[in-house]
Order: C-alpha cells, then sequence, then structure tokens
C-alpha cells in the first residue's frame, strides 16, 4: 500500500512538472476530435499517412546509401516505384518514424521533433476544418485556439514569419535533390500541394461542395502522378497563399508556418543529396537549418503575400 | 441543574478552536525546510560542464563517453517539489524535487566516435535533510542526473501520453545517467550510458 502511495504521487509530482514545461513533443491531452478528419475523408487520411511513411523513407534512403549512389535514374525509379506502392495501398495508421527511419531520426533530432510538433498542427487543424461546424466563428475559434497551443511550444514550434524563398534555395547545398531526383522531388512537391489545397477546399461553406471539393483534390493528385515527371507542372515548390489563398488570408501565421515547414522539408532532402555537405556535417547542418525554420529574422519577407 | 444555550455555544466554540489549534499545530510542527525551491536549481546548476567517463567495452568504436555543455533556459519556473512524510504522525519526512533545464546549442555527448547534440538535462533529486536521519553515512542530497542526446523537447523519461496515443513509454534512446552525493565537489558515481536504448556501465575518471 505505501509502495502503491508513493508510485502515485511520484506520478503526479512528474505529471505536473511536464503541465508546466511547454515543450513536449507530445500533444496531451489531443485536442477535441483529433483524428477524426479520416472519418470524413479516409481516402485523403490515409494518404497524408502514407506521406509521411514516404518522406521518412526516403530521408532513410538517402543516408544509408550516401555517397553510393552511381546511378541516380536507377535509384529514383526504384525508389519511386516503392513509395507508389504505399501510396496505392496507404496505412491505415500513423506510422512512428522512429519505426521505419531509424537512422534519419537519429541523425535529425531537432528537425524530427519539430516536424512531428508541426505535422500535429497540420492534422488537428484538418480535423477541425473536417467537422460541419460554423465556418466564420467557431472553426476560426477552434483553429486559433490549437494553434495558440502550438505556439507555446517555443522549444519547437516553426516561426510563423514569412520567409523568402531564398531560405529553402540560397545555400551551398541548395536544389541538390531536385537536380538529382527531379522526379522524386515532384512527387514531394505534389505531397505539398495536396497537404495545401485540402485546406482550401475546407473553407467553403457548404458541407456537400466540400466533400465534392476534397474529392477532387485526391483525383487531381492522382493526375499530378500518373506520369513524373511531366505530369507535376510545379517549378517553384507550392506555396499556401497561391494554392489557398482564402485559407492563407484567414490564418496567415499558420499558412507561413506551414511554408516554412516544407522549405525545412525540401532543405533536410538537400543536405541529404549534396555532397557538398561532409558526413560529419549532416547533424550539426540539420540542427543549424532548424534553428533558422524557428527564428523569425533570418530570409524574412519584406511583404508577406497574405 | 440546566445548562443555558450560551454556554453550549460557548462550549462548541472553544472545541472548535482547540480543534483548529491542533490541527494547525501539527501541520507546521518540526524542522522548517527551505520555502525557495530555487535553492535545489542552484544546487543543480553546479553539475560538472564536462566529464570523460570510460566504458569496459568499445561502444561506437571507443571506449570514451564523455560530455560537454552549457546550460541554457529552464523549463520550469522553479524546481517542482513534494515532502514525503515518513509516516503520518511523523514530523520527519524527505523532499523529492525535480527540474528540466536545457543545453545551448553546441553542447555535446560524445560516445565513442559518435558525437551528439546534448539537449537537456532532467534531475530527479532527493533532499534527506528533514529525514530525521541520525547516521554520518546517509548523505544530505541524492542528485540522479538524466544528460540527454537528441531530444530537444526534454519529454521525459517517461512519454506522458503513454499509453493512451503512443505505444513507446520510454522517451530517451540516449543519455547519460550519473548520480551526485555531494554537492560540494559534483563527483558523477553511478554512471552508465544508454546509447541508442543499450545501456552500458561506465565510470568517472577524475581528470
Amino acid at each position: 500500500m505505501k509502495t502503491f502511495v508513493i508510485i502515485v504521487t511520484l506520478s503526479l509530482l512528474f505529471l505536473s512538472t511536464l503541465g508546466k514545461t511547454f515543450a513536449a513533443v507530445v500533444w496531451y491531452p489531443l485536442p477535441e476530435g483529433a483524428y477524426t478528419f479520416g472519418n470524413q475523408y479516409p481516402e485523403a487520411q490515409r494518404l497524408l499517412f502514407a506521406f509521411d511513411y514516404g518522406h521518412a523513407l526516403v530521408y532513410e534512403k538517402l543516408l544509408a546509401h550516401r555517397g553510393k549512389i552511381n546511378d541516380p535514374e536507377k535509384f529514383e525509379k526504384e525508389l519511386l516505384a516503392n513509395i507508389l506502392k504505399i501510396l496505392k495501398n496507404p496505412p491505415q495508421v500513423k506510422v512512428d518514424e522512429e519505426d521505419i527511419a531509424p537512422e534519419y531520426v537519429f541523425n535529425f533530432p531537432l528537425t524530427v521533433n519539430v516536424f512531428d510538433w508541426s505535422h500535429m498542427l497540420h492534422q488537428f487543424v484538418l480535423d477541425v476544418m473536417s467537422k460541419p461546424i460554423d465556418r466564420d466563428s467557431e472553426m476560426v475559434t477552434q483553429i486559433q485556439r490549437i494553434n495558440d497551443q502550438y505556439n507555446g511550444n517555443q522549444a519547437l514550434r516553426l516561426s510563423d514569419v514569412c520567409k523568402t524563398m531564398l531560405f529553402m534555395d540560397g545555400h551551398y547545398f541548395s536544389k541538390s535533390f531536385r537536380r538529382t531526383f527531379p522526379s522524386f522531388n515532384l512527387l514531394i512537391w505534389s505531397y505539398h500541394w495536396f497537404q495545401i489545397k485540402l485546406y482550401e477546399d475546407l473553407m467553403e461553406k457548404d458541407g456537400k461542395k466540400r466533400d465534392l471539393l476534397v474529392e477532387q483534390t485526391v483525383a487531381a493528385f492522382w493526375q499530378l502522378l500518373s506520369d513524373l515527371p511531366d505530369s507535376a507542372d510545379f517549378d517553384m515548390m507550392p506555396e499556401t497563399f497561391k494554392v489557398a489563398p482564402k485559407f492563407s488570408k484567414q490564418f496567415p501565421g499558420i499558412a507561413a508556418s506551414f511554408d516554412n515547414n516544407h522549405m525545412l522539408h525540401d532543405i533536410v532532402s538537400d543536405i541529404l543529396t549534396s555532397e557538398r555537405v561532409a558526413a560529419e556535417k549532416i547533424k550539426s547542418e540539420g540542427i543549424r537549418f532548424t534553428r533558422m525554420a524557428q527564428a523569425p529574422n533570418p530570409f524574412i519577407a519584406v511583404r508577406c503575400p497574405f | 441543574m440546566t445548562i443555558s444555550p450560551i454556554s453550549v455555544l460557548l462550549f462548541l466554540f472553544l472545541s472548535l478552536s482547540l480543534f483548529l489549534c491542533h490541527v494547525s499545530a501539527f501541520a507546521i510542527d518540526g524542522p522548517v525546510p527551505p520555502s525557495n525551491p530555487l535553492y535545489y536549481r542552484e544546487l543543480i546548476k553546479k553539475v560538472r560542464d564536462q566529464a570523460t567517463f570510460f566504458a569496459d567495452i568499445p561502444i561506437e568504436g571507443g571506449f570514451i563517453v564523455s560530455y560537454q555543455g552549457i546550460q541554457g533556459r529552464p523549463l520550469l519556473e522553479q524546481p517542482s517539489i513534494s515532502d514525503f512524510y515518513l509516516h503520518p504522525t511523523s514530523d520527519h519526512f524527505y523532499r523529492i524535487f525535480i527540474d528540466r533545464i536545457l543545453y545551448q546549442d553546441g553542447s555535446l555527448l560524445k560516445v565513442g566516435s559518435m558525437e551528439l547534440p546534448l539537449t537537456c538535462i532532467f534531475i530527479y533529486g532527493q533532499d534527506n535533510r528533514f529525514s530525521g536521519k541520525t547516521s554520518p553515512l546517509i548523505p544530505d542530497f541524492i542528485f540522479k542526473f538524466y544528460l540527454v542526446a537528441n531530444d530537444f523537447s526534454c519529454t521525459g523519461p517517461i512519454n506522458p501520453a503513454w499509453p493512451i496515443n503512443t505505444v513507446r513509454k520510454e522517451n530517451w534512446d540516449t543519455y547519460l545517467y550519473f548520480e551526485v552525493r555531494d554537492p560540494t565537489i559534483m563527483l558523477p558515481v553511478e554512471a552508465k550510458i544508454r546509447y541508442r536504448w543499450n545501456e552500458f556501465a561506465v565510470f568517472k575518471k577524475e581528470e
């Protein structure tokens, strides 16, 4: 009995400290209605789970084969074939990245922490937007509450200030991934397009029209992938203000934060691909550029488009 | 003999006063602990900012495990404390304190040839000074330090969402653990390294 009391008290003490930290990568307790987007839009939700899988897998492969890829075209073809299999048969659950990409997770600890936190924001915003609630006040209030929780975590939040594309493309290793693996890069940009297009669809006030728009976006995503690289006609990474103007106007901070997330994904791809980044520098460069994505000042846009 | 209502009221008032005095006396009886939890943080800050340990078997191609770091922002406003009375009627208690402090970027944990970002320090400490101990063999303090790599959020040792929305109970795959029982020289003892979930005993060698 005495032991039980001590264990319970210690657990409460631990929990009391966690509540005050505001630095956890664990969103606990989960917001009401978390992970319910999939109830309304199962196909879109499973694709989002598959994207996480696909991102982690490509990073793991790039890390494992770093400096040993003699035929990039062949490597890209094989990787694309593997990822397309996953996209066509996407997971029903959110796979833990550590279970499928342990080297990547180990080598990019801050980046993974920051992505995890940001992906939860993505997910919970979609969860709210999939509900049949009033678009003008109730939805805005709920999303704002989630965004406040997200921003409360100073250790892991991404900047919600607009950055220029130079943040993604202005470094000694930049564009390496897209030059070496152009089709795969377009696949990743198609992921990004799909994610932000969903927000725009869900801004629609009429429920039936909303469902139809999501359906059309899923179909358009498959069209983008139908004949890579020709089928995805992106000259640049899709930006939220262009793909989701209504959403960006309503939630400018979240839109900027998503773009910073997407740019950071591309930066990681470039760090892993570029021969200019020495193997022993990968970890420190991962941390350095993630800190840049978190800080408001580096590469700040003079004028935010939204 | 008749008892007047005023006497009854007076009796009840006195009884209540005596009861409250007793409760109050029970609550403040005994040695008074330091009221400011930041006292513990000042002690924690004295942990060595670098140290080298040796392993019996090679880990990541080497026998040496070391760290060097500069403490940064505390994640708690002040350490959390909790007092454990040894018996419900005892005045004696020992105090548990917990704190989490981030390390500044550039801090490192080196395991063999592998360099990892040292991200935070988690402290689980015990203050024995009010426990009524009479033996000089029991230290005043026991500090259990976890120097954690790769977790910039410092969420652990137990994942707070477990088992509701995660299957992973423990959060830290890599940390250096040691105890300190004398805050004057802060010599680490009982050390071990957890490296990617594998644990190895290490020992401190004085530089």
